[in-house]
């Protein structure tokens, strides 16, 4: 299914992801980590479905174990020592930091995720092209080139192979010459046809100056208010961190800030905004559920 | 004054010997539709490269391109680019991005023309050329004919007055082609582009231009209107395999009569054939058998056991995927040459690959010899018993001349090197041996290809399109090496879109359908009955004059009808 926040201005979303990738390394407070962790879950499941149950059982639980269990191990420093393993210490102060730096992982991995999925190659290319157009071509060029020149190594391959001549058969030495010739003759291949797409390049004005890129993506009225949405929360941390509202301390001894209200709302707000794709895809759904009734 | 005037235009490349353009003189009215023919390395490509200075080689230049009166090489970058477009022969590597929808902004983009009328232009052009639905699209998702139309396309966002395009369908099937031309036929009717075109296809073009241009030899020997390209082309042995079906019929029966009066389409073709059978003899004695000529092998011997027979196979890529070959049986006898004929994406090449040994069926037997295809290693298949020759012959080189390829083969199967001069003289390509694989013709490409293959020379021989690109000289030399290699023994198997080459060559022809082989037989009895996907003479004689699959059948039977 195609998830809401595709849409979203390739601009807007770079921001978004860049906002959601940094916080939690940053801020490094276990209630942010919560809160990150948390709806970059949700929204992995909003976008692969049952396939990010995999993608967590797989791969972000175990790393986030191993990170939760080697942190103390090595990690000697805190007050409160619990017990000794080998004559070293282990501290509550960096059994807890251990599980705050695995929910951390935890949560970079899930928006990668994320990220990945959303961000296609189109969108890079647009981003780039508002700022460097021609990193943007080259970008898209080899995008296009590289699957281009695997199936062209395949059926280099097959083509010898029909000759008697693949990798096949005959002895180690034999298959690796015929390798090593394949190589080769890709490496020709390769700058052979460069030449043709040099000149089809050049034949449609490549090399004039100022180079524009095109815009797949328009930036309407819903992404001002998503940008708008994002700014307020970019700004709301940036001043939560500034007053020292959210502050956060694992070392010697661990040391939190107050739970004021002022905390509180701004931990509503940081939810807030890590919960725009979710939203949104909720809205959607409730949408398409009213409109399918309607009918 | 003309809109294109080329003036007493000489060339020569830096080192060569020969002049590539001999004293040119060409005029290209503005709206024309023109078409440049000649074999390959007559000058038609060099020509059309001067028309666009800033993708024409280096060398010696005399005389003059002028376009609307001004010297072309005057021209800017900037003007050249959106005002002259240029397709090339390969659609893959003219397509430099990875997205249809860039690749089709490509041009604008570096025009930098503002956003507003990029998106315009780009939607406008991706409607008249129905590829909407592409817009979004992988490049590599696409196929041949598409990728070739993106690439018009991409030309034509830029609203250029003059289009040129160097055989640009030579790498499509004749649907494609046909598709492509029809594209082209509405550019220059509806739009009033300019077009010139350089094709070995004529049979579809002629009827559609304005002009048509035949270049020999680095000089122009025609020009003029299609219609009376006869008193020149007709009469010249070489030159005439160049015309469509229906004007080769035309100049060998009519006498010399009404020259430039020539059928150019099928209908026009058929409606000169009645007259001539009405004309000549009462209408019985045309429907005469005689004109279906014994082939030259009998196909199926009694007795004889096949090289490789293919029994139920059934293939897929993938298991979740789509069967390709729908339970194959076929049976391939030595010295025979076997051509297999169907439309695209029927699975005809899947059907050799399966045949061959390099794909395996999934259900289903091949026999080689009489033992199981699958119980042979790889080593005692290819490059023993089998050689396959992939669609693209540049695939065969790994070494940087002909030479040292074949010289190659012989080494790595244990052949003496004196057999690569044997091969080289088998398939004419003596003067070639020390060329680079990548700058000889497609048609010496293919002969050096199945060169290396006879250089173990196996008892059956797979090729897959090989005809495709060879211009109709070429083609002939071709099919006179392959039938020649059938005599002596060699079975071939050979996959193609080109009914009429196969027509004229081949000893059995089997036609493909989803998957499987639904007509087998002499080429006349699988094409004669069929209306559209058959020869052009079959069509033009169809219920006039009976068995005629190829101009000559047809010119045969016509000239025995009028003694």
């Amino acid at each position: 299914m195609r998830d809401a926040f595709d849409n979203v201005n390739p601009v807007v979303a770079f921001v978004f992801f860049v906002f959601a990738l940094l916080m939690p390394m940053l801020l490094l407070h276990p209630v942010m980590l919560g809160i990150s962790l948390f709806c970059a879950v949700v929204w992995l499941f909003f976008i692969k479905g049952r396939g990010a149950f995999m993608y967590l059982v797989k791969f972000v639980i175990p790393i986030t174990i191993l990170t939760a269990i080697l942190n103390p191990v090595f990690n000697h420093a805190g007050v409160t020592i619990l017990f000794y393993i080998r004559d070293n210490p282990v501290t509550r102060e960096s059994i807890i930091y251990g599980a705050a730096s695995a929910v951390m992982l935890a949560s970079v991995v899930t928006w990668f995720a994320c990220f990945n999925h959303i961000f296609t190659s189109d969108k890079t290319v647009y981003l780039l092209g508002r700022f460097a157009p021609g990193l943007s071509l080259i970008l898209s060029m080899s995008l296009r080139f590289v699957p281009l020149f695997t199936a062209q190594a395949k059926r280099i391959a097959l083509a010898q192979r029909g000759a008697g001549m693949g990798t096949g058969g005959g002895n180690i030495i034999a298959r690796a010459k015929s390798g090593l010739s394949i190589i080769s003759s890709l490496i020709t291949w390769s700058l052979e046809s460069s030449v043709t797409t040099a000149d089809s390049m050049r034949a449609r004005g490549y090399g004039l100056h100022p180079r524009r890129s095109f815009a797949n993506y328009r930036f309407d009225k819903r992404d001002a208010l998503i940008g708008s949405a994002l700014t307020l929360g970019i700004v709301a941390t940036g001043l939560a961190a500034y007053l020292k509202l959210i502050s956060v301390r694992y070392f010697p001894s661990i040391k939190l800030n107050e739970a004021s209200p002022l905390f509180l709302a701004f931990c509503a707000v940081y939810a807030l905004t890590l919960l725009i794709p979710v939203t949104m895809n909720l809205s959607e759904a409730l949408k398409w559920r009213s409109l399918r009734s309607k009918i | 004054m003309a809109f294109i005037e080329i003036k007493n235009l000489s060339f020569l490349y830096p080192g060569a010997e020969k002049a590539a353009l001999n004293g040119i003189n060409l005029t290209v009215e503005e709206g024309e539709f023109v078409l440049i023919a000649g074999a390959s390395g007559c000058g038609k490509s060099t020509l059309l490269r001067r028309l666009k200075p800033v993708i024409s080689a280096y060398g010696a230049v005399e005389g003059g391109v002028f376009i609307g009166g001004e010297p072309v090489e005057a021209l800017s970058f900037r003007r050249q680019s959106a005002e002259i477009g240029f397709v090339m022969q390969d659609p893959e590597m003219q397509i430099a991005t990875d997205k249809v929808w860039h690749e089709l902004a490509f041009g604008l983009e570096s025009l930098g023309i503002d956003q507003r009328t990029m998106r315009v232009r780009v939607a406008e052009m991706a409607s008249f050329f129905g590829i909407q639905e592409l817009f979004n699209m992988p490049v590599n998702k696409l196929s041949g004919g598409q990728k070739q139309l993106v690439c018009l396309a991409s030309v034509m966002v830029m609203q250029p007055k003059l289009l040129l395009l160097d055989e640009p369908t030579s790498q499509l099937d004749p649907i494609a082609a046909a598709d492509f031309f029809d594209t082209l036929k509405r550019i220059n009717s509806e739009l009033g582009t300019t077009i010139i075109i350089t094709e070995h296809r004529v049979e579809s073009l002629f009827p559609i231009v304005d002009k048509f241009v035949f270049m020999d030899g680095g000089s122009v020997r025609y020009c003029g209107e299609p219609r009376a390209c006869a008193p020149l082309l007709g009469k010249d042995e070489r030159l005439k395999k160049v015309l469509p079906t229906a004007m080769t019929v035309f100049y060998a029966t009519n006498g010399g009569q009404n020259n430039n009066a020539a059928p150019l389409t099928v209908r026009e073709g058929r409606e000169y054939v009645k007259t001539l059978v009405a004309n000549s003899k009462p209408a019985e004695s045309a429907y005469d058998k005689k004109a279906a000529k014994p082939r030259r092998k009998a196909v199926k011997q009694r007795g004889e056991k096949p090289v490789v027979s293919m029994r139920d196979c059934w293939y897929r890529y993938d298991r979740a995927g789509e069967d390709i070959l729908k339970g194959v049986s076929l049976d391939i006898y030595a010295g025979e040459l076997v051509c297999i004929v169907g439309g695209n994406g029927t699975g005809k090449t899947t059907c050799i690959m399966t045949a061959s040994g390099m794909y395996k069926p999934y259900r289903g037997k091949v026999v080689l010899d009489g033992k199981p295809i699958s119980k042979y290693g790889d080593g005692e298949l290819f490059g023993k018993r089998v050689g396959v020759l992939m669609q693209n012959p540049i695939l065969s080189f790994v070494k940087d001349s002909v030479r040292e390829e074949l010289i190659y083969t012989a080494k790595t199967h244990g052949v003496d090197k004196s057999r690569v001069d044997e091969v080289a003289a088998e398939m004419e390509i003596e003067t070639i041996l020390d060329s680079n694989p990548y700058d000889i013709s497609g048609g010496e490409l293919q002969r050096a290809a199945i060169a290396k293959l006879l250089i173990f020379a196996p008892p059956v021989i797979f090729l897959d399109e090989a005809t495709k690109g060879m211009d109709v000289f070429f083609k002939s030399k071709f099919g006179a090496l392959l039938r020649g290699l059938a005599e002596r023994g060699t079975a071939i198997v050979l996959v193609s879109h080109d009914i009429e080459f196969c027509a004229e060559y081949a000893d059995r022809l089997m036609m493909f359908f989803d998957g499987g082989v639904i007509a087998d037989g002499l080429p006349e009895a699988t094409l004669l009955g069929n209306n559209f996907y058959t020869t052009v003479a079959a069509r033009i004689s169809n219920g006039i004059v009976d068995g005629a699959i190829t101009a000559s059948a047809l010119i045969d039977s016509l000239s025995g009808e009028r003694i």
